[in-house]
């Protein structure tokens, strides 16, 4: 049967909003921006761009994946401690938390201790670090040690609202953290655990920063995004399925970025940057990052249709962490409100991996105003263009992106080529898996690269294997005209 | 001096400056040696005057593979057990450790080492920067014998490495690294506080920290990369070689040889700008930067100390995130004049990298 269902893309930068209208086929059928007074909500966001479809009814009625493009997330994950309460309905819930780091044998820098303390005292209730973890060649680091492990479930017992567990090489063998999972479980109830392994990076201290993190801000995040699915639900839209621009250009069912809120830190530039090159017809691009008052605040680099990444190492909230988010260059104009072509110029330089020129986008809002101020030609480009609909690249973006899964892994590279082999489609698999986890249709999803670095000074060869996995968003329930679905996706 | 939470992390940043683009990363021993002195309290840094003559100085570093460990950081404590072999072994007190390489990860991984172990830290190292190479080192110039090679990693699992020869030494212990998971705490060539006197090289730990204050005093001033390393470069008798832009990055392929100090090669030619606007400078590196070549002429050759600033954020670049693109700022500081011989040259001039270069010295214009 035809797919005759559309997707709904919602942006909201600041005071603009944008919406995009995709079909199944995920081509633009409607796009539109707005400039709204104070500080529009989502609720206000869609309010506006479905009032903007009206002549749409037909598509609109046949909306069944809404994704949204919000760059005031950017702050709900940074600044969670400082928001005040009117901006930032997380900042009295976050926490109390669990850690649990397993391998005692790392001890030089226990866990948390990179944090500001007043941050570290408001999130965390107790930390420790029992026996376990990995070694590169997949044996144990040291045996589990079960009964400290339960002593420490049963002494947070009841008071904690989720548990981070990390693992030394998790990454690499995730079965103690899976295993201090199943006891962690059977002691705590329903309390969310997060581990380490999901949220990946070699680099013991950061990613357990990282998951830490995460686990702090997964009640929370939960809580709005059932706020935001009741509010859809006034909008005609409760039978959608809901998603959020991540970090990586791809998006997440609410249900799924509700549980890993960190990975929608920088989602909306990612949104913005893959709906310019969408717009522009370019797999290889960069994209000047507009914010809607007159200047371009940074350059990202596109290739293969994807937004290049930074190697890790993000600081949130103070903390250092292993998390990937989209490579941002910033223009360091002498003068902030102008356009300063020379240090355009730079930042186009910065952006790109190699020499070679690229096109110059624009994407953001306001792009088309800035368009004239800039010159048509920029050293170290093919010209700079404005793609129609610039300004509404983010929603654009959202509109059309694939819901994305990663998965990593460390292998041995003198091993045979059969367990090389099975290891390469385990990851593989793991990748895919991980994304219908995120909300990609679970027909359509189809692990896209594989990628092996080698790791260096080590006595037997080993590269780190990363797999990526995309498909569609996993469709709604189709409706019917006049009798909108009610279903909720469940969130924690 | 001493090493508390106040002065280390311009130490660190120091190490990394000396580092030359290799040693690894400073500031990921930084919250190793941060922890040891919040748990044991300050790390005494001495002079060799300060000590007995006839007890010993134990050089201690990280070995192995950097993805290992990052992920087991370890304990610090390994350098409680290397220490008791060591005495167990000579038959005498360890008086202090030494950080065998000042440069990059190992300049605080020792501060962390010596808050364990109890020891102060003296107040020198065996390079002046960083090197690759086990046997790059200047107690090896003076003929301190490297054996015994004792390991430790973080289960407090020890091994004792004796052998006759440097080969011998590096092969084992290399196996013995490798079995404790390519990451292991090292010590080789102890010596007494008699025999360190002309066998190391001094007032480095010193040097390091001198570096990152006068860089964090630039951060403060709010002064420009470029500003920072013409400071460095007056205070440490050094040059400003050029600010560019890096236009290539070039691995070089097929490098057939066994070698640590040799087995990874890249050039880099860089563009100036602004001042050195129409300056061409080529950039030799394997694990370190190893030359500068501007119009044909060696501006720079290793052991003199190449290091490369990011003209944003003001941090040394490491050889492997050296990438097109990057604004930088090319610094050389002289190396310690103990490497300029020519038998030091021979273990650390730019043949021993592979080049077929002779180490050409700074030319430092004291106008």
């Amino acid at each position: 049967m035809p797919d005759h269902s559309y997707r709904l893309g919602i942006a909201l930068d600041g005071d603009h909003v944008s919406g995009a209208l995709a079909d199944a086929d995920g081509d633009i059928v409607a796009v539109t921006t707005h400039r709204l007074d104070g500080c529009p909500t989502p609720d206000g966001a869609v309010t506006a761009v479905l009032y903007s479809f009206l002549a749409n009814g037909g598509a609109v009625r046949k909306i069944d994946r809404v994704a949204f493009a919000i760059s005031e997330l950017d702050k709900y994950v940074v600044f969670p401690q400082q928001a005040s309460a009117d901006h930032h309905p997380w900042s009295d819930v976050l926490g109390p938390i669990a850690v649990l780091r397993l391998g005692a044998a790392t001890a030089a820098v226990p866990p948390l201790a990179l944090w500001p303390r007043d941050f570290r005292d408001q999130v965390v209730l107790a930390s420790t670090t029992v026996a376990g973890g990995a070694r590169l060649d997949g044996t144990e680091l040291e045996p589990l040690d079960e009964d400290a492990l339960t002593d420490f479930a049963r002494s947070v017992a009841g008071r904690v609202k989720a548990v981070a567990v990390t693992g030394v090489f998790a990454t690499l063998t995730p079965d103690h953290e899976l295993a201090a999972a199943a006891i962690l479980e059977r002691e705590l109830g329903g309390v969310p655990l997060v581990l380490s392994h999901e949220i990946g990076g070699n680099g013991l201290l950061e990613r357990e920063n990282a998951t830490v993190l995460q686990a702090a801000l997964t009640l929370p995040a939960g809580r709005d995004a059932a706020k935001l699915q009741d509010m859809l639900v006034q909008h005609d839209l409760g039978h959608a399925e809901v998603f959020f621009a991540r970090n990586d250009g791809t998006i997440a069912a609410i249900d799924h970025a509700a549980t890993h809120p960190l990975a929608l830190y920088g989602g909306s530039a990612a949104a913005t940057v893959r709906g310019a090159a969408r717009l522009a017809g370019e797999q290889d691009a960069l994209v000047a990052l507009t914010n809607g008052c007159g200047v371009v605040h940074a350059v990202c680099a596109v290739t293969a249709g994807q937004p290049r990444l930074t190697a890790g190492h993000t600081t949130i909230a103070g903390v250092p962490t292993s998390l990937r988010v989209i490579a941002r260059v910033p223009v360091r104009a002498a003068e902030p409100t102008t356009v300063d072509v020379r240090a355009m110029t730079e930042a186009v330089d910065r952006a790109k991996i190699a020499p070679g020129d690229l096109p110059l986008l624009l994407g953001g809002p306001g792009a088309e105003d800035l368009a004239t101020a800039l010159p048509l030609r920029l050293t170290g480009t093919l010209g700079v263009r404005c793609p129609p609909w610039a300004s509404a690249a983010a929603a654009v973006g959202v509109a059309t992106a694939p819901v994305g899964g990663e998965a990593e892994r460390i292998m041995p590279v003198r091993g045979a080529e059969e367990s090389m082999r099975s290891i390469r489609e385990a990851v593989s698999e793991t990748a895919r898996a991980a994304a219908v986890r995120a909300g990609a249709d679970p027909q359509r999803a189809r692990t896209k690269l594989i990628e092996e670095t080698p790791l260096s000074y080590l006595s037997e060869p080993a590269v780190a294997l990363r797999a990526r996995a995309e498909g569609p968003p996993r469709p709604g329930v189709a409706t019917v005209a006049g009798d909108p679905g009610t279903r909720r996706v469940a969130t924690r | 001096m001493r090493f508390d939470q106040d002065n280390l992390a311009a130490f660190a940043r120091g190490c990394d400056v000396l580092g030359a683009g290799g040693g690894g990363p400073a500031g990921q021993s930084l919250p190793l040696a941060l922890h040891a002195v919040a748990e044991h309290g300050p790390v005494r840094v001495v002079e060799l005057s300060d000590l007995p003559e006839d007890e010993l100085v134990m050089p201690c570093a990280h070995l192995g593979a950097p993805d290992v460990s990052v992920e087991r950081i370890g304990t610090g404590r390994e350098s409680v057990g290397i220490r008791r072999q060591v005495e167990e072994h000579f038959g005498r007190r360890v008086a202090a450790l030494m950080c065998t390489e000042v440069g990059g990860y190992n300049g605080p991984g020792s501060v962390a080492l010596a808050a364990h172990a109890g020891l102060p830290l003296l107040d020198a190292d065996g390079m002046g920067r960083a090197f690759p190479g086990v046997e790059q080192v200047a107690m090896q110039v003076a003929g301190i014998t490297a054996s015994p090679s004792v390991l430790a990693d973080e289960h407090d699992r020890v091994v004792m490495v004796r052998a006759e020869s440097g080969e011998w030494l590096e092969r084992l212990a290399r196996q013995v690294t490798s079995a404790f998971g390519d990451r292991a705490v090292t010590s080789e060539y102890v010596m007494t506080v008699g025999q360190a006197a002309g066998a190391v090289v001094h007032g480095t730990i010193s040097t390091a920290t001198s570096i990152g204050r006068v860089l964090d005093e630039c951060a403060r001033a709010g002064s420009s990369t470029t500003a920072a390393v013409d400071r460095l470069a007056e205070e440490f008798e050094g040059v400003r070689l050029a600010e560019c832009r890096v236009t290539r990055v070039q691995p070089v392929k097929n490098v057939a040889t066994a070698t640590v100090a040799t087995n990874s090669r890249r050039t880099a030619l860089l563009e100036g700008v602004n001042r050195d606007e129409g300056r061409w400078l080529r950039l030799e590196a394997g694990h370190e930067y190893h030359a500068v070549l501007e119009d044909g002429e060696l501006r720079a050759t290793v052991p003199d100390i190449i290091t490369v600033f990011d003209v944003h954020s003001g941090e040394p670049v490491p050889v492997q995130e050296l990438r097109y693109g990057l604004r930088v700022v090319v610094l050389a500081l002289p190396s310690p004049p103990l490497w300029r011989s020519p038998a030091a040259l021979e273990l650390v001039g730019p043949r021993a990298f592979g080049l077929a270069l002779d180490y050409t010295p700074l030319t430092v214009d004291h106008a």
